[in-house]
Formats: structure tokens, C-alpha cells, sequence
């Protein structure tokens, strides 16, 4: 196990930010954290890096208790921290050095590992920028090089994409899957869910300080009992038509979006054909037509009610 | 590691441009308004003794003790002597200050007291003259009243007490006697190593600053961390002190009167004092950067004030009244050494200054390494 965490109570005065959290990361994955803002995602990771001190709960990281002076541990852990971790004064090559110098003492090595950190978020044409001349999709890249410079066997990511434009979003995503091909553990918290389902092997997902569910994404979806949400598009829909498409059999809720019918099923296979059957049935024209499987946003609003972000 | 960490905490100093202004501009800018202020002074301000009328009343003639103690002081035979004193009458003595010939009145009606047309160098000395008479007088009161046996003590003491003349910033050997505020702002400059002290805490500090929060989860030891980067700070603030000694002395001619290795000692160890404090600042005070600057740079100017930046006479005041706290104040501290270098007080009170402040260096830099250490956070 790479990472253990066993009843984790932190509390923020009043407020409980993890209400004995349980989580365990294995050696290979990628572990997704997902849950919607102040959901405690950076809390449990700064308790797991010995950042914070906590109110009750065991950590272990590599199978050794972690504290601030477990360098050993240490060593071995790759950070991207949510607020972008640079200094100002440096250059975005000395930038890396620096931090890659505090885990890599040796020159050589050291200098082999910074180019190969530049070059694997394609920086190489910025290496002599100042962070203040970087656009936000730079930055990050440069704030992730940081982070990964000296080939952690374990790599932390918290929201490493946020305020980033697809590109570079894509660029990042990629590389954090490139990383994991190589050998290492990474554990990725977001709130965005396409990003996590796309990425992780396992999710948890956060709430109030609570893991609300843990599992594959197909194991996850597998556990509400929303299908598909299929999507028709209706230019004259008469008065009442979503009412007695709620009516139907599989059928969870139907509702118009402009001249969209969004309906959403129960898990199954013919939902689809027996809507159309019955809008053809009443001889009621309809144009484009969707249907996307669940979502883990579906999973999330079925647990808690509400929606992931809003 | 060491070099690697204490080489890149240097350029960051080096090329942050509001740290190099406060600790390394700021002090030269100042020096250059002094310097405006004082060069056309000090040249017409010849030092001398400073010219009294004591008014012969028969009290006067019974107070033996003050009788001698101001032919001490106005001896003419003394190099060092404070006062030049005409007796005269009351009439005569009026006439002369009126005049100008003389600085001061001192005059029994019905206590020792003294009468100044105006504010000057000259009435602050004469009154802090008084003040110490008048107070050693009261000493040896309540000594005789409770054992008269010591009262022979307190009289060798209060002959003794000529000695607080060289404490004041006067002097025959004494070209200028601006001097003492280019050494406050020299402390000054000094203490300003205290944002590069705060710097330094920020940049290893998971609660001060994201990248602190990075280098807190490297595999670095803080000690390692802490020393190399306060290494990285004096460094850079020897070399502003540098800078600003030389554009002193090279360029406005301030004449600090030799001693050139005594003073290059003195400012390191007041450079590494001020950025110890910097740190324990930044340690100990709660808040955001801005809170702690600002308490950086209002405890430095009042340290300062009181170290006799704006006027000589609060040093003189604290000295006399709260003798624990000029000692705890490094800018004081710093002052003092260079005072004894200038003005001769010898070799002990320097070393004793110098020692004081590496004292404090070691208490300020074992606070903020004790809130370091911690490493946790309650809140990040
Ligand atoms: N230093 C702090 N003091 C008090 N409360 C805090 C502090 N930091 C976080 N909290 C609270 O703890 C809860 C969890 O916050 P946390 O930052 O861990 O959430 P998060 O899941 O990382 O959110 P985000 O997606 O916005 O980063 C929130 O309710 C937040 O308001
Ligand atoms: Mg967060």
C-alpha cells in the first residue's frame, strides 16, 4: 500500500474538514479525489504530507508512519500544490533546479533530471521566463516540472488544471498518464469529473469531509440507479408532453431545456426506442437526438442530491 | 545542498526589487537627506565649551558639592571640560544671555534650576547636566538618611559621575557632531537586513507562502534550510552596508574617524543581528507578509527613534531611565560601539556592545528556529 489513511478527524475550529476519512492508494494506480469545492480535497492531502496536524487518525505513507522529518518518505513524494509554488525572483529552468537541488543533491544527475522535467511539460522554449511572463497554462506546467522533477515514485496533483485552456489541460492530463506508465502512484484530486474519469483507475468521491463512495468509475456507476440521459430535440412540443413522458415506464424525470427534452432512464436497454415509439405514436416531430451514458456527476447527484459544481 | 540553497536564496534578494530598495536604497537615500541637512551645520558649529552664567546667591556659596563639581566641569586645564562658567549677579547674568555671550542661566530660586532663551545642542547638554546632579544629589540624600556611614561611598561616587560627559556627544577631538545620526542610520541600514531575515522565514514556511509550503515537503532539513538561507541573507547585507559605508564616507565625506576594521565589525554584527530579528519577526508575528512587515519596519524605526535617530536626548533619557532597555536594543547597542570608537571610550565598551549583539542574534534567531522547527500547521 502507498498510502494509508485510517480514521481522519481535522477540524478547523468548529468546522469538521474530514470526519474520520478512510483511503487507500496502491502502488500503480491513479487514485482520483473528486468532490466540489471545500469538500475537503486539500485538507486530506496536507495531512497526508504532514502539513497539517490533525485532530485524530493514523497516516502511513510507503508503509511508514509519515511525520515532518520522515525524509525517507519524503524523498520518494512528488507535490503539485493547488496554488501555483514558485518563486518570483527565478527563472522557470532555475525554478525547477532549486526545488529538484532540495531532493537531488548531486549536480550531474540533478541536471539531467531538470531537462528532462523541461522538456516533458514543453517548456523548453521558456526556460529563461520569469513565472510573471508565463500565461496561466504555462505556469501550471511550470508549478507540475516542480513537482516531478526528481522522479518521485509518488506523485500528489491538487486540481493541477484549474484555470488552464484545453490545450494545455490535455497536455497535462497526458503527461500525468505518462508518468503513471512509468512506474509511478499518482493521486489526483478535482472537481472536474471528466477529468478524474478519464484519468483514474480508482475514485473516491468527497463530501463534507466524507467519502461518499470508492471504487472504479464502473463500479461507481454501477451503484445509483440512473442509465442513460437521453437528450431529443422538439421544436413544438404540446402542453403536457413531459408529464406523461415522466410517465413512462424506466423513465426517472423528463424536463425542457429550450427546445430540448432531457429525460433521464433507469438503467436498461431499450429506453431510447420506446421513448421515440411513443413520440411517434402521438405523431409528434422531433429532430436531433442524444443519449450519454451516467455520468459521475449523475452518481454524485444521486448520493447527496445536489449537483457537483453549479 | 548548502551552496546550491544559499546561492539561489541570493539571487532571489538580488533581483527583488522592493527588498533591495527598503534594505539598500532607503539608507542611502536618507544619508543623502542628512547629509543636506547637516553639511551646512556642522561646518560653523565649532565645538567649545558651552558658555553659562551662574548667578552668585548665598546658596550657591553653601553648596559646596555643586561649587565643586562645576569647577570640575569648567576646569580650564581640561581638554574634555563641558562649561566655560562666568559668575555673575543676577542683573549681569540676564544681560549676557540677552546678549548671546552666553547659552544658559544657572541660578538658585529657590532650587537649583536653569534659564535658556532658546533650544539647542547646548541647552540640551546643560540640562541633562542639571537633571544629573540634581538626581545623584537625591541618591546620596536617601543614602545618608539611611546609613550615613555609606554617604562617603555616594560622595567618591557623585565625583565619579564627571565621566557622563563623555557619554554626550561632546568632545574637543569631535569634528562633527552630526556624526551620531549617520551612525543611527547606519544601525538603521542595518536592522533593514531584517526583511531580508523576513525573506528568508517566508521562503521556508509552509504557512507564509506556496513555494514555503513546497520546500517544506522536500526531504531538506529546516536547520539546513534556515542557516543556509540567513547565510544568503547577511551576505547580501554586508554588501549593502558596504556600499553604503563607502558612498558615506567616499562620496558625502562623512568622516567616521578610522578605526575602519573596529567599524566593519560592528556593522556585521549588527547586519546579522537585524536579519535574526527580521526572522523572529516573521516567526513570531500573525498574520500575512504585510502585518509582519509592518511591524518589521515600526518596531525598526522606534528601536531606532529610541537609539536617538531623531534626537539625541531620548537616548539619553532611556539610558537614564530604563538602563535594561538601551541594552536590550540593538540599534542602541550599535550606536553605542560606534560612539565608543568615536569618541573614544575605550576597547571594553565596544566588545561589551559587540557581545551584547551577537547575544541577541543568538536569542532571535533561537525563537524564530524554535517556531520553525515545529513544521505543523493547524492551518495552512
Ligand atoms: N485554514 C483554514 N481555516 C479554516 N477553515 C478552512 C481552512 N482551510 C480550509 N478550510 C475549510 O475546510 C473545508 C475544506 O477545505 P479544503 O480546502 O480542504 O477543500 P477542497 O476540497 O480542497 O476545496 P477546493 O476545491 O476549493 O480546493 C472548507 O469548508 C474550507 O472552508
Ligand atoms: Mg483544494
Amino acid at each position: 500500500m502507498v498510502i494509508e489513511v485510517k480514521n481522519l478527524v481535522k477540524r478547523y475550529g468548529n468546522l469538521v474538514a474530514l470526519d474520520h476519512l478512510n483511503l487507500e492508494v496502491r502502488e500503480g494506480e491513479v487514485f482520483g479525489l473528486l468532490g466540489p469545492n471545500g469538500s475537503g480535497k486539500t485538507t486530506a492531502i496536507n495531512c497526508i504530507l504532514s502539513l497539517l496536524t490533525f485532530d485524530k487518525g493514523e497516516i502511513k505513507v510507503f508503509g511508514k508512519p509519515m511525520s515532518p522529518d520522515a525524509y525517507d518518505v519524503k524523498r520518494d513524494i512528488g507535490v503539485v500544490t493547488q496554488n501555483v509554488a514558485v518563486f518570483e525572483e527565478l527563472t522557470v529552468r532555475e525554478n525547477i533546479d532549486y526545488f529538484c537541488s532540495l531532493y537531488v543533491p548531486d549536480k550531474a544527475k540533478r541536471r539531467a533530471c531538470v531537462q528532462e522535467a523541461i522538456e516533458f511539460v514543453a517548456l523548453s522554449d521558456f526556460q529563461k521566463f520569469y513565472p510573471k511572463k508565463l500565461s496561466g497554462g504555462l505556469l501550471r506546467r511550470l508549478n507540475i516540472a516542480c513537482g516531478i522533477a526528481h522522479k518521485p515514485r509518488l506523485i500528489i496533483l491538487d486540481e493541477p488544471t484549474v484555470a488552464v485552456d484545453p490545450q494545455s489541460r490535455n497536455n497535462i492530463l497526458e503527461g500525468i498518464l505518462r508518468l503513471n506508465e512509468a512506474g509511478a502512484t499518482v493521486v489526483y484530486t478535482s472537481h472536474y469529473m471528466e477529468e478524474v474519469e478519464r484519468l483514474c483507475s480508482r475514485i473516491m468521491i468527497l463530501d463534507h469531509g466524507s467519502p461518499i463512495a470508492t471504487g472504479t468509475k464502473e463500479e461507481l456507476k454501477a451503484m445509483i440507479k440512473s442509465g442513460e440521459t437521453i437528450s431529443i430535440e422538439i421544436l413544438h412540443a404540446p402542453d403536457g408532453l413531459v408529464k406523461e413522458v415522466e410517465g413512462l415506464k424506466h423513465i426517472v424525470s423528463a424536463e425542457m431545456r429550450g427546445d430540448m427534452m432531457e429525460v433521464k432512464s433507469t438503467r436498461g436497454t431499450s429506453n431510447l426506442s420506446a421513448i421515440l415509439d411513443f413520440l411517434k405514436g402521438k405523431g409528434i416531430a422531433f429532430g436531433k437526438i442524444y443519449a450519454e451514458p451516467p455520468t459521475l456527476n449523475d452518481v454524485f447527484l444521486e448520493i447527496t442530491g445536489k449537483q457537483m459544481r453549479d | 545542498m548548502f551552496w546550491n540553497i544559499f546561492k539561489t536564496n541570493l539571487k532571489c534578494f538580488v533581483r527583488n526589487r522592493q527588498l533591495m530598495f527598503w534594505s539598500m536604497a532607503f539608507p542611502l537615500i536618507l544619508g543623502t537627506f542628512f547629509h543636506l541637512a547637516f553639511s551646512g551645520l556642522a561646518s560653523n558649529e565649532v565645538f567649545r565649551r558651552i558658555p553659562v552664567a551662574v548667578v552668585e546667591s548665598p546658596e550657591f556659596e553653601a553648596d559646596a558639592i555643586f561649587r565643586q563639581v562645576l569647577e570640575t566641569v569648567s576646569a580650564e586645564d581640561r581638554p574634555d571640560a563641558l562649561l566655560k562658567v562666568t559668575y555673575a549677579d543676577r542683573e549681569e547674568a540676564e544681560r549676557r544671555l540677552a546678549a548671546g555671550e552666553v547659552d544658559g542661566i544657572i541660578d538658585y530660586a529657590p532650587g537649583l534650576g536653569m534659564t535658556v532663551l532658546q533650544s539647542g545642542i547646548n541647552q540640551t547638554i546643560l540640562k541633562g547636566f542639571l537633571d544629573d546632579f540634581l538626581q545623584t544629589v537625591k541618591t546620596a540624600e536617601t543614602v545618608i538618611a539611611k546609613d550615613p556611614l555609606k554617604a562617603l561611598d555616594v560622595m567618591a561616587d557623585l565625583n565619579r559621575r564627571e565621566t557622563y560627559l563623555r557619554d554626550a556627544p561632546v568632545n574637543p577631538n569631535v569634528k562633527n557632531p552630526y556624526v551620531t545620526y549617520f551612525y543611527t542610520l547606519i544601525a538603521m541600514a542595518c536592522l533593514y537586513g531584517g526583511f531580508l531575515g523576513l525573506r528568508v522565514v517566508t521562503h521556508i514556511s509552509a504557512d507564509m507562502s506556496p513555494h514555503g509550503m513546497r520546500v517544506s515537503v522536500t526531504p531538506t532539513h529546516k536547520m539546513k534550510l534556515f542557516v543556509s538561507c540567513m547565510a544568503a541573507a547577511v551576505a547580501v547585507q554586508l554588501v549593502e552596508i558596504t556600499v553604503l559605508m563607502i558612498y558615506l564616507t567616499g562620496i558625502l565625506g562623512v568622516d567616521f574617524g578610522g578605526q575602519i576594521l573596529s567599524i566593519a565589525a560592528a556593522c556585521a554584527a549588527g547586519s546579522l543581528c537585524g536579519a535574526a530579528f527580521g526572522a523572529m519577526i516573521g516567526c513570531v508575528v500573525r498574520g500575512g507578509e504585510w502585518a509582519k512587515t509592518g511591524v518589521l519596519v515600526g518596531s525598526t524605526m522606534l528601536l531606532c527613534y529610541m537609539a536617538g535617530m531623531m534626537s539625541m536626548h531620548v537616548r539619553y533619557e532611556i539610558a537614564r531611565g530604563a538602563p535594561a532597555a538601551a541594552l536590550l536594543n540593538p540599534a542602541n547597542l550599535l550606536c553605542d560601539a560606534f560612539y565608543s570608537l568615536y569618541f573614544g571610550l575605550g576597547q571594553a565598551r565596544y566588545g561589551r556592545n559587540i557581545l551584547l549583539l551577537l547575544a541577541l542574534t543568538a536569542a532571535f534567531s533561537l525563537i524564530a528556529y524554535g517556531k520553525l522547527r515545529r513544521q505543523k500547521y493547524a492551518s495552512l
